[in-house]
């Protein structure tokens, strides 16, 4: 509380003592203002001139006339005493009055100080926050400060210091996952260029032979279709790594969240003949800046990965769009066998999967979350168990994303 | 000390008793009388209390000391007449608490007898029995108080009653009433002192 604060707040408490204290001495002024004007005796002390006279004209009722004679002359007594203690009366008032604005003053010097005091705690404690913050520390608890300024501050401090660790985790993955897009343009570099010398020699060996010994025409034609077939897969290999090694930029358009996921379980409705799509009902005008295709593509591998899981087994995966505080979620939830645990660590890593050799090469997840991230949210395990998997694609929030996250396209 | 009384006494500087002053007088029975200055009781502020209703107090201290150092009291002597008018019957009662822890009730038919009543010597101050000092300086304090302290606590009680606060224990205005109230206390409408000399 600054001095301006402070001074217009003890000048309204003094205003509201004296107006309480107006309020509370109103009936004695009122009192004492009868009892000292001259009508008042004036006319008590005709009434008991009346009262004498009547108690001479009707004798019998001379007691009676008395008694109220009585009654007035101890009214006039009340006043005569009032009158005689008005400048007592007066004082004691005014006492009291400077009684109750000094304990108004103390109490408000007491009660600054006490705040102010405790404005300089918080201070400290603020700028060891602060501090902190700048050091690069990313666990901060400011605790409750209260809802003004300062409490404001805290949670600032509190968000920056979340936005931090997130944005820090975000960029380790890119990092990694950078490098193994490197790793992996470089392989499907280096395997391309043999595989193809390696198709052409093939085609120039089962020539040259067929041309020396016609006979052994359907052996090597065989034995040219079974090496073809090896290189294909080789190739396929290849094709995987080059997918992944040059995922692109997002372009962002605004999508309508609810009709993106209702459409998406629409059109895949037949894709995977094990499982069945649903879009739970959401947030109708709930949108999303995002790249739909690219979205959709990664919707498309944990579906796909939901339906490998499910080995045959009919599921069902449920699309569904959570709106946050700090950013919004969609949600990818199977009823599958869950993920399992010797996994689970490394599960966004290229090359992680559950499956056998030759089945795939597990990097549909680590694209995935290559997307996610380069959407400036991330792509998290939220749940599994044996009763299934949830995934949930985070979007930032439009501040968050303003403030900082880059997006290509 | 003594001397320097003696000296003011015959220089003449001190009062000697005049109309707007009281008078003694010692009777048969060495009582010491008192007679207070009619202008005293004329007073409009005093004749206006004395006709109130209320009970007016005449309080007097009297210090009274030879020339030659005796003292007829050491602590003083105190005497008091309380009059209340009585506006139905018209008269004046009189309560004298006399130096001898006697009690004397009287009643006066009217302003003009009370008056006289004051100023007629019949105010018993002291004895003088067994002092044969001629010369006396008098100190005599006199106090007129305008209500009776039962007055006082009746109105002070009917104060509070008014505010219409009191009957409510619980109530936090009752300080302040309190406060107020109590502030009703009887003080003097007028005091006089006055330094005479005395000579029997």
């Amino acid at each position: 509380m600054n001095l301006k604060a402070a001074v217009a707040t003890l000048v309204l408490m003094i205003a509201a003592s004296l107006l309480a204290f107006q309020f509370l001495q109103r009936p004695i002024g009122r009192l004492i203002n009868v009892a000292l004007d001259p009508d008042t005796e004036k006319i008590l002390s005709n009434y008991q001139d009346d009262l004498r006279l009547l108690s001479r004209l009707d004798p019998e009722n001379r007691e009676r006339y008395r008694k109220q004679f009585e009654g007035v002359q101890e009214r006039i007594k009340y006043y005569t005493v009032l009158e005689l203690s008005r400048d007592q009366i007066r004082n004691r008032t005014q006492n009291v009055l400077l009684g109750m604005l000094a304990l108004i003053l103390v109490s408000s010097a007491a009660v600054y100080l006490w705040q102010q005091g405790r404005v300089r705690r918080q201070l400290k404690a603020l700028r060891g926050h602060l501090e902190a913050l700048a050091a690069g520390r990313t666990d901060i608890r400011v605790g409750n400060l209260g809802g003004g300024i300062l409490g404001r501050i805290g949670r600032m401090i509190e968000l920056t210091s979340g936005v931090m660790a997130r944005q820090r985790k975000r960029l380790a993955s890119m990092e990694s996952l950078g490098a193994w897009q490197e790793a992996a343009r470089r392989h499907a570099h280096e395997i391309r260029t043999p595989l193809t010398a390696a198709r052409m020699e093939l085609n120039q060996l089962a020539g040259y032979v067929v041309k020396r010994a016609p006979q052994l025409d359907e052996r090597v034609s065989h034995l040219k279709h079974s090496i073809e077939e090896e290189l294909d897969q080789l190739k396929e290999f290849t094709q995987q790594f080059t997918s992944f090694a040059r995922i692109g930029k997002p372009k962002l358009t605004v999508v309508e969240a609810s009709l993106m996921l209702a459409r998406f379980a629409e059109l895949f409705a037949d894709a995977w003949s094990n499982l069945e799509l649903a879009a739970t009902g959401g947030n109708e005008d709930l949108t999303l800046v995002i790249d739909k295709d690219m979205v959709r593509q990664v919707l498309v591998n944990l579906c796909n990965n939901s339906s490998l899981a499910l080995a045959g087994e009919q599921g069902r995966v449920t699309l569904a769009v959570l709106p946050e505080a700090d950013g919004h979620i969609i949600q990818v939830s199977d009823n599958g066998p869950g993920i399992p645990e010797e996994v689970g660590a490394r599960l966004f890593e290229p090359y992680t999967t559950s499956r056998k050799i030759g089945e795939g090469m597990g990097l549909g997840l680590a694209i995935s979350r290559k997307i996610m991230l380069d959407h400036g949210g991330d792509l998290v395990l939220h749940k599994s168990d044996s009763e299934g998997a949830t995934f949930r694609l985070l979007f930032p929030s439009e501040e968050e994303d303003d403030s900082g996250t880059h997006h290509g396209g | 000390m003594r001397a320097l009384v003696r000296l003011l006494l015959l220089s003449g500087l001190l009062a000697i008793g005049g109309e707007n002053e009281p008078s003694f007088m010692v009777n048969a029975e060495h009582t010491l009388m008192l007679s207070l200055p009619r202008e005293l009781l004329d007073r409009p502020k005093v004749a206006k209390m004395l006709q109130s209703g209320l009970t007016t107090t005449f309080l007097m201290t009297l210090r009274a000391r030879s020339t030659s150092g005796n003292y007829l009291s050491e602590k003083g002597t105190l005497a008091r007449v309380d009059v209340r008018y009585e506006p139905w019957d018209e008269v004046f009662y009189l309560t004298l608490f006399q130096f001898n822890h006697q009690l004397e009730k009287l009643t006066i038919a009217n302003f003009d007898a009370l008056v006289d009543f004051f100023s007629g010597d019949k105010i018993k101050l002291s004895t003088m029995a067994g002092f044969n000092d001629l010369h006396w300086i008098f100190q005599l304090e006199l106090k007129v108080l305008p209500f009776s302290e039962s007055e006082q606590a009746q109105t002070q009680n009917w104060f509070a009653d008014k505010l219409g606060r009191n009957t409510n224990k619980q109530d936090p205005n009752k300080v302040l009433d309190l406060m107020l109230a109590t502030s009703i206390k009887r003080s003097p409408v007028t005091s006089e002192f006055w330094r005479l000399e005395y000579e029997r």
